[in-house]
């Protein structure tokens, strides 16, 4: 994989991020703190998106080699923020299910798990390649 | 699993980033296999081997 398909991904993430920006925007009208939230994420959206779509349509970008060892750590990275993002959103699930939670409240935690599953990707993703738990291979 | 990648290596006066680029990887995955860290693919594994004359079992030593 090239520099070129890391580009398409983060267009890609700008989309999805401004995309829930309007689905927020959606449920939480009536209320200014979830407008402005919403604001921030389509603006924050259409920011990366159009930034790497610039780099990507003048070429503006370096060929970096991604390797086998680095495409296994990438996906073992991966497959934690994964199963962090299926616990943690069948937990929530479960409390929308039983009425602990509305649907406002539902969405609102949901960005909070998006972040925190993106967070235990990289650092996972670094700890790998730093060498840890090597021997599982 | 151990090997013999950087005494082959030191053999054909080849450094690190030498073999990553012959064969095609990143300095990082030649340190890790040097350190017998990572098990490669059978095609890296070859592909070592060939960049260093030898054969796959004298590159790469198994342990039972």
């Amino acid at each position: 994989m090239k520099n070129r398909d890391i580009l398409r991904r983060q267009c890609l993430t700008g989309i999805f991020f401004s995309l829930w920006g309007i689905l927020w925007l959606m449920l939480n009208y009536e209320n200014l703190f979830g407008k402005l939230l919403s604001g921030f994420f389509i603006i924050f959206g259409i920011f990366i998106f159009v930034k790497n779509y610039s780099k990507l349509k003048k070429g503006n970008y370096e060929e970096i080699l991604i390797d086998e060892r680095m495409e296994l750590n990438m996906l073992r990275a991966s497959k934690k923020g994964f199963l962090f993002m299926l616990a943690a959103t069948g937990f929530l699930l479960l409390l929308f299910g039983l009425r602990i939670i509305n649907e406002i409240l539902f969405v609102s935690l949901m960005g909070p798990v998006f972040a925190i599953a993106s967070v235990l990707y990289v650092w996972a993703y670094h700890r790998y390649e730093k060498g840890a738990d090597e021997n599982q291979n | 699993m151990k090997t013999r990648i950087k005494e082959l290596r030191a053999r054909y006066d080849m450094t690190q980033e030498d073999l990553a680029k012959l064969v095609g990887v990143r300095r990082e995955t030649i340190v890790f296999l040097e350190k017998g860290k990572y098990n490669p693919s059978l095609k890296l594994a070859y592909d070592i081997s060939k960049v260093l004359h030898s054969r796959i079992e004298e590159v790469f030593l198994f342990e039972d």
